[in-house]
This record gives C-alpha cells, sequence and structure tokens, in this order.
C-alpha cells in the first residue's frame, strides 16, 4: 500500500535526525562520564587555577592553568595575524579587485582553507622553526610565537571568506551614495561597508577564535609542549589540545590521569560551544545587516 | 584636500600588501613543501612499503589506509547525512525535535576533532569492542564529515525552486516520490559537491584516528575493517615526532605531505570544476 | 450570489469559505463548474480567484496557515471529506501553473511523470505521451527529440508542454492558473486557441486577470470581489449585461 512506503520513508528520515541528536548528546555524555570522576581528587577551583600539571609524578598535580594559558596564548596569538590579514584580505576581494582578479584570488584563499592541519604543523617544525633560530637566536624554534605564526595563517581564510560574505551582503546603493557624495573609496569601506556589515566580520573573528583554540596538530607539533605558564614569547608552551592528544596514548585506561585529561576536554568543549553560541545569537540576528 | 587622497593612497595600498602577503604565504609554504618533497616522489615510494624503521622504502601502506578510512568513512556518514537533510527541509514538524536536531548538527560542526578522537576511543574501541582499527577510525570520521554532509545537503535541497514542487504535487505524485524523483536529482550536483569536500577534509584529518585507526607501522597490509592501519595524516605526524633518525625522516615526511596534498587539493578541484559545470548547466 | 444546477454539475464548490491565519480569503463561494465548457474566473488582483482554483485540487492545504469549511465535489465526491486521499486527487485533476514549470528532465519524461509515480508499463506510457502531446499541439513540433531536456522549447512551448504533462493523467478538469500571464501575443494565441479544442476533451476552469481573454475563449465566467464570488453566468450575457454594479465597473476597467 501507498502509505507504508510514505511512513517507511519519512521514519527513515526522522531516525536519521536522531542519530545526529544521539551523536551529539553521546558525545557530551562519555566527556561527563570520564571526566567528571576527578572531582574527586581534585576540587574544581584547584583544578582551573594551579598552575602546576604533573599527572604522571607521585603525588600528581592536576592544574590546568598552564595549559589554559598556553591555548589562549597561541590563540590570540593567532588572532593578532590573523584578523589584520583576514579582514583586510576580505575588503580587498569585496571592493578593490577587479573581477578577473576576485576570480583567481578566492579559489586560491579557498585552497589555503583545505589545507590539512598535520601540513601545517610539518612546515612549522621543518621549516619555520629552524628559521626563527637562526633569525632570533633563541633556543628552540618549537614554542608559542611560532604556533601562533602557524595558526594565524590557518585561520586567515576563515575570517577572510565569512567577512567577505558579509561585505558582499551590505547593498551596492549604500557605496553608490557615499560616493555620489564625493568620499573616496577608503572612506566609503571604512565609514560605511565595514560597519554595515560589522556584525558579520565580527562574528568571523569569534569564529576564527574557537577554531584555532580547539585546533590540536598544529600545536602539538609546534608548540614546544613544556606545560608552564611562559614568560617570554619564545618559549614553549602546552595548550590544552595538545596535553590531550600527546598524553592520551601513553595513559591508563580509567586511571586519574586518564579523568584528568577527559576534564581538560570538558573545558575544552564548553569554551568552543560558548564561541559557537556567542556567534549565532550575537552576531545573526536577522536585524542587524541593515 | 590632500591629506584625503594621502589617506586613499595609503589605505588602498595596504590592502594590496595584505593580500600580497596571503598570497605570498601561500606560494612559500607550497614552495617549501614542494620543493622539499617532490624529490622523494617515486614509483616505489609511492607502492612499498616503509623499511628498516620508517627510515626506507615507501608509504603505500598508508596510502592504502587513507583510502579505506575515507571511503567507509563517506560510506556511514553520506546517507545519514542526507536522511537528516531531507528531515530537516522537507519533513521537519515539531518544533522542539527540529531546534534539537539543528543545535546537534551546529554543535558538531565545531567540536575540536580531538574530542571526536576520544568520544571513538570510548565507544568504537572500547564499548563496542571494535579496538584500534579501520572501522573505528571510519566511524569516528564519519561523525566528524556528518554536519558538514548535513549543511551542504540540505542547501542543496533548498535551492530547488519551489517550482518543481508544486508541480509534482499537482500531477498527483506523494511527498516521498516528489523527493526521489524530482528534488533529489535535481540537487544532486550541490549535495555531490558537498560529499566531494567532506572527502577532503576526512583525508586530511589527524586527530580522529590517533587513538581510533592509526598506528605508525603495520607489517602487512590491512586485510579486514578490524585491522590496524597506517594513514598519511598520521604518518607525517609520526615521521616528526617519534623514531630516532631524523635526518632520514624528515625528507619522507615532506614526501608524504607532498602526496597527502596532491589527493586533497586534487579532490577540491574537482568539486569546484564540478561546481562550475553544472552552475553553467544550469537552465533555470 | 448564485446557486448552481447541481444536476447538471459534477463538480462545484459549496459555501466554501477560506482563511490564511485570520484573513478570510473566501467568503461563501458556490461555484459550478459545468462539464466539458471553459469557465473563467475573474477579478482585481487579492480577490481571491486563484485561492479558488486552488481549492480543487487542495493545494492551499501546502500553507499551513490555511483554514477551510463548506464542500469542494468531484463527481459526487467532497474532496475535503476526512480521510480522501489528496494524491489521488491531484491525479484526477489538473494544473499548469503561471509560469511554465517544466522538471530538470527529458521531453518524454515530462510528461510520463504522473504515469511513471503510478507505475505504468512502458508500451501504455508511450501511448499516453504521443496522444498527450497530440492534444496539446505539441507532437510535431518535438517528436524527434522526445528525449532532449524539456529547457530546450521555447517559452510557449514549455507551457504546452505543461498543459501535455497535467493531459497525461486524463483528468476531470483542468486548473489553468494565469497561464498566458509569462508569455508573448503568439504564444497566447496559440494556447486560448488551444483551450477553445480542449474543452471538447476536458473540462477548464481557467483563472485570467485579462477580461478580454475571458471574453474570447470562455463559456461562463465568473467574477470575484474581496474573496466574493460577485456574478456568474453565460460568458456573453455577463459582459454585455452584468447584473450587478461591482460586475460592470470591473468590465469597464473602472478598477483592476
Amino acid at each position: 500500500m501507498k502509505n507504508i512506503r510514505e511512513t517507511t520513508f519519512k521514519s527513515l528520515t526522522y531516525v536519521s535526525a536522531l542519530f545526529t541528536i544521539i551523536f551529539l548528546f553521546g558525545i557530551i555524555g562519555s566527556l561527563f562520564l570520564e571526566g567528571l570522576p576527578l572531582i574527586k581528587l581534585v576540587t574544581f577551583k584547584t583544578f582551573i587555577l594551579n598552575p602546576s600539571w604533573h599527572p604522571t609524578s607521585y603525588p600528581a598535580d592536576f592544574g590546568i592553568l598552564s595549559l589554559i594559558a598556553g591555548s589562549l596564548i597561541v590563540t590570540m596569538g593567532a588572532l593578532i595575524l590573523a584578523i589584520p590579514l583576514g579582514i583586510g584580505s576580505a575588503i580587498y576581494i569585496s571592493e578593490i579587485a577587479g573581477n578577473k582578479t576576485r576570480e583567481i584570488i578566492k579559489p586560491i584563499i579557498e585552497l589555503l582553507a583545505g589545507i590539512p592541519s598535520v601540513v601545517y604543523g610539518l612546515f612549522g617544525m621543518a621549516f619555520l622553526s629552524p628559521f626563527l633560530i637562526r633569525v632570533f637566536g633563541i633556543p628552540t624554534g618549537l614554542n608559542a610565537f611560532s604556533a601562533s605564526i602557524i595558526l594565524g595563517i590557518m585561520v586567515v581564510p576563515i575570517i577572510s571568506s565569512m567577512s567577505e560574505d558579509a561585505l558582499s551582503t551590505v547593498p551596492r546603493q549604500l557605496r553608490e551614495a557615499s560616493l555620489a557624495l564625493g568620499a573616496t573609496r577608503w572612506e566609503t569601506i571604512m565609514r560605511v561597508v565595514l560597519p554595515a556589515a560589522k556584525s558579520g566580520v565580527i562574528g568571523s573573528v569569534v569564529l576564527g577564535f574557537g577554531r584555532a583554540i580547539g585546533e590540536t596538530m598544529v600545536v602539538i607539533m609546534v608548540a614546544g609542549g613544556a606545560a608552564q605558564i611562559p614568560t617570554s614569547i619564545f618559549q614553549p608552551v602546552r595548550p590544552m589540545t595538545a596535553a590531550v592528544a600527546a598524553e592520551m596514548g601513553e595513559t591508563v585506561f580509567g586511571s586519574p590521569h586518564f579523568h584528568a585529561l577527559y576534564a581538560i576536554a570538558i573545558v575544552l568543549f564548553i569554551i568552543t560551544f560558548a564561541t559557537n553560541l556567542i556567534t549565532e545569537v550575537v552576531f545573526f540576528r536577522k536585524g542587524d545587516l541593515k | 584636500m590632500k591629506r584625503r587622497e594621502w589617506e586613499e593612497f595609503l589605505g588602498v595600498n595596504l590592502l594590496r600588501l595584505v593580500i600580497g602577503i596571503t598570497v605570498a604565504f601561500l606560494i612559500l609554504f607550497l614552495f617549501v613543501i614542494f620543493s622539499k618533497g617532490a624529490p622523494m616522489i617515486s614509483w616505489s615510494f609511492l607502492t612499498e612499503s616503509p623499511r628498516k624503521y620508517m627510515t626506507e622504502g615507501g608509504i603505500f601502506p598508508a596510502i592504502v589506509g587513507t583510502f579505506w578510512l575515507t571511503i567507509l568513512s563517506i560510506a556511514f556518514s553520506l546517507p545519514l547525512g542526507i536522511f537528516t537533510a531531507i528531515y530537516l527541509s522537507c519533513y521537519a514538524r515539531a518544533a522542539w525535535f527540529v531546534r534539537i536536531t539543528r543545535l546537534s548538527v551546529r554543535t558538531l560542526a565545531g567540536v575540536p576533532s580531538i574530542i571526536f578522537g576520544l568520544f571513538g576511543r570510548m565507544v568504537f574501541v572500547h564499548l563496542f569492542g571494535f579496538g584500534i582499527s579501520i572501522l573505528s577510525g571510519a566511524l569516528t570520521l564519519g561523525i566528524l564529515a556528518l554536519p558538514m554532509i548535513i549543511n551542504s545537503s540540505e542547501e542543496a535541497i533548498r535551492g530547488v525552486p519551489k517550482d518543481f514542487w508544486e508541480a509534482s504535487l499537482a500531477l498527483g505524485a506523494t511527498q516521498r516520490q516528489t523527493i526521489l524523483r524530482v528534488i533529489l536529482p535535481t540537487a544532486l550536483p550541490n549535495i555531490l559537491t558537498g560529499v566531494i569536500i567532506s572527502i577532503g577534509r576526512v583525508a586530511g584529518e589527524t586527530a580522529p584516528i590517533l587513538f581510533t585507526a592509526a598506528t605508525f607501522y603495520t607489517r602487512q597490509m590491512p586485510s579486514s575493517a578490524m585491522d590496524e592501519v597506517m594513514a598519511l595524516p598520521y604518518h607525517i605526524y609520526a615521521l616528526m615526532t617519534e623514531g630516532a633518525h631524523a635526518s632520514k625522516q624528515v625528507p619522507i615526511a615532506y614526501g608524504t605531505a607532498v602526496v597527502l596534498l596532491l589527493v586533497v587539493l586534487s579532490i577540491s578541484a574537482i568539486a569546484i570544476i564540478i561546481r562550475y559545470h553544472m552552475r553553467r548547466k544550469r537552465t533555470w | 450570489m448564485v446557486k448552481p444546477h447541481y444536476s447538471t454539475t459534477h463538480i462545484c464548490t459549496d459555501n466554501v469559505n477560506l482563511w490564511f491565519g485570520n484573513k478570510h480569503v473566501l467568503k461563501n463561494v458556490n461555484l459550478p463548474v459545468y462539464d466539458k465548457k471553459v469557465t473563467a474566473l475573474i477579478g482585481p488582483s487579492g480577490c481571491g480567484k486563484s485561492t479558488l482554483l486552488r481549492c480543487f485540487n487542495r493545494m492551499n492545504d501546502l500553507i499551513s496557515t490555511c483554514r477551510i469549511t463548506g464542500k469542494v465535489t468531484l463527481h459526487t465526491q467532497d474532496i475535503y471529506a476526512p480521510h480522501t486521499d489528496v494524491t489521488t486527487v491531484r491525479t484526477k485533476v489538473g494544473m499548469v501553473f503561471q509560469s511554465p514549470n517544466p522538471f530538470p528532465k527529458s521531453i518524454y519524461n515530462n510528461i510520463a511523470y504522473g504515469l511513471h509515480i503510478r507505475g505504468e508499463k512502458k508500451p501504455k506510457v508511450e501511448q499516453i505521451v504521443e496522444k498527450s502531446l497530440r492534444d496539446a499541439w505539441l507532437w510535431d513540433e518535438v517528436k524527434d527529440r522526445l528525449k532532449q531536456s524539456a529547457f530546450s522549447l521555447s517559452g510557449g512551448q514549455q507551457q504546452r508542454l505543461c498543459i501535455a504533462r497535467a493531459l497525461a493523467n486524463n483528468p476531470d478538469i483542468l486548473l489553468l492558473d494565469e497561464p498566458t500571464s509569462a508569455l508573448d501575443p503568439q504564444s497566447t494565441a496559440k494556447i486560448e486557441e488551444l483551450c477553445l479544442e480542449l474543452k471538447n476533451k476536458v473540462t477548464i476552469l481557467i483563472v485570467t486577470h485579462n477580461i478580454a481573454q475571458a471574453g474570447r475563449i470562455s463559456d461562463y465566467t465568473a467574477f470575484m470581489y474581496l474573496g466574493e464570488m460577485v456574478e456568474f453566468g453565460e460568458t456573453r450575457k455577463m459582459f454585455t449585461v452584468p447584473k450587478d454594479k461591482r460586475t460592470e465597473a470591473y468590465l469597464n476597467g473602472v478598477f483592476g
């Protein structure tokens, strides 16, 4: 009967949607299931604020402040590089470039976005690191500075394409009105177009932040791996993602160290979830683009 | 007057400088990788297994491993993704269920890849007992790819003009028939592009397979989905961070990177070409 | 208001009221649609004529805020009765839309669509496709290129294709929603001629904003204004001696 086929098909789509929900809650559930038991050993406050991360010593120290610091330093450093390059590229593509140039440059930026993170890491380890040692005379090239550079380049395409989308949504009439009143191209960009695209551009930066702080391979290969709060930007750091990825392989299933790594993962998840939430709620309300 | 002209001149050229830096970096990057990696590429590099603790030989097992991981992960996420996209664009009714589904898709899209690895390890490797295997890795990668496929498929379906829906329903077709006979075939090129882009992403991922599938060295080719496997991205990582012979391993890492880049970039190129041709052929 | 003659009418609406949300769009509409005749629905934009048209194949169901009371009868069956199979209703009612909307498929597969979904066998399908194309005056122009894309046809040809596609289902009634408004005068004339020929085979209900067109091709006309059916009658009589002042005003172009 026709109806059976209709309902079966419809149910299949519902079930598929259900799986998506199951996966998300499965991930959240597994993180909390294995991460929360750490609370028996370490209070929440100590966990976050203790700068001493020595999970394999006896007695073990499970403070992740140095890891959080590592993540933040590297991410902020990345944004310092990526924001001007990303927004600048977006403005160039949207406002200055001719059609032919645009057709060439846009795919190039998309290309950058497609490079696997491990290859960025290889570049950082094998090329940038020795280069920095030669140029700055520092003992190691695997540090917060080099990780920031590589991470920054990785984030440029994200900021660039989202900002460019936002800029292109600004109606042509606004630019024409500004130019007709005698403004220069630069003034039109700075005073009219960019402010109109403000929410999309800022949203792209927030998204870039989320992407950078969740990145694993680049930091595990380039940031150095020392779980300490650095005193100089040329010192090695260990961001949260690097700690989890590097140490998970050597951890005994169910040990306190194991739970601690999952606890770090919870913190990571909360940070990236909050970032995404902020991006959506604050920056994509419908009225903003007018 | 003079000052504004100066501002314009500096401003526009600053932007040109910025784009120049960005493009220059890409060129430098590709130049470094390819100049150090291309000399390693030879027929034997691509078809042999590694020898002498990764200091000699080729990367064939890694190529095979990446191939299987990618194919299986897409086989897993493609039907799930398309059906979810169909739900979201054609059948969504109960507001709460739709919202939770959309929230799940968006959140999954933003989850750091290492967390997928943790989940995969706990659920597929241990709980389901698949162990460190192609299956565990493919399932983990599949979940990673799912939001990408859902988003691009939904966009593709929504891009089909409403006229087609109306015409089909007015001829007495059911919703299911309309979706299968008219909507999906029309949306296919864009769905395909999304899938291809996801393939490119999955092939380059390392973190999700760190604890679920990948190993530095396997003695033989994987014979079943339950075997551990080498993979191109993991191989690069392992060569750079494990093993004791940096002078020999670093060039191999560059060579592997070239292979991986060629795979990923040609996949992206295929997607762009398909999208371009389909847009040109489009008549509505 | 006009009461239909039920004995000669197999298709009609009976006191139909329709709301989109809070907007009362159709008010107590009683429309008879006489067999093998052309009935035109005319009126200023927003009067509800397209909405009324779409009552006959329940396409208004697609709008979630739509609420309807009253009966729409198709051969003694009220198509809005509970448990009615909507898809079956739609195979008996053909619809052609304002802008031609062929599927991105071949000409053959466009016509055959309604048959394919019902699982008809190939020989019968081929037969019906040819007949439909002949009835729509399109066969000679496309018989050598049935496998080509429907988009290779001109606008007027595409609209005739859509007519053929609807005819392939062998419907009891053909609903035309301003079918020529997107076409050039030559294609329009051809389709108007086609309607005069088709009415011998199938009942036609046509919505048009072009009074002259209604005058040219319809046997009966219904004038709608602000959701009410103000006047209904034989076209020639109504156009020469309208009974309602509003009808007269509209026919004289006082408002559009």
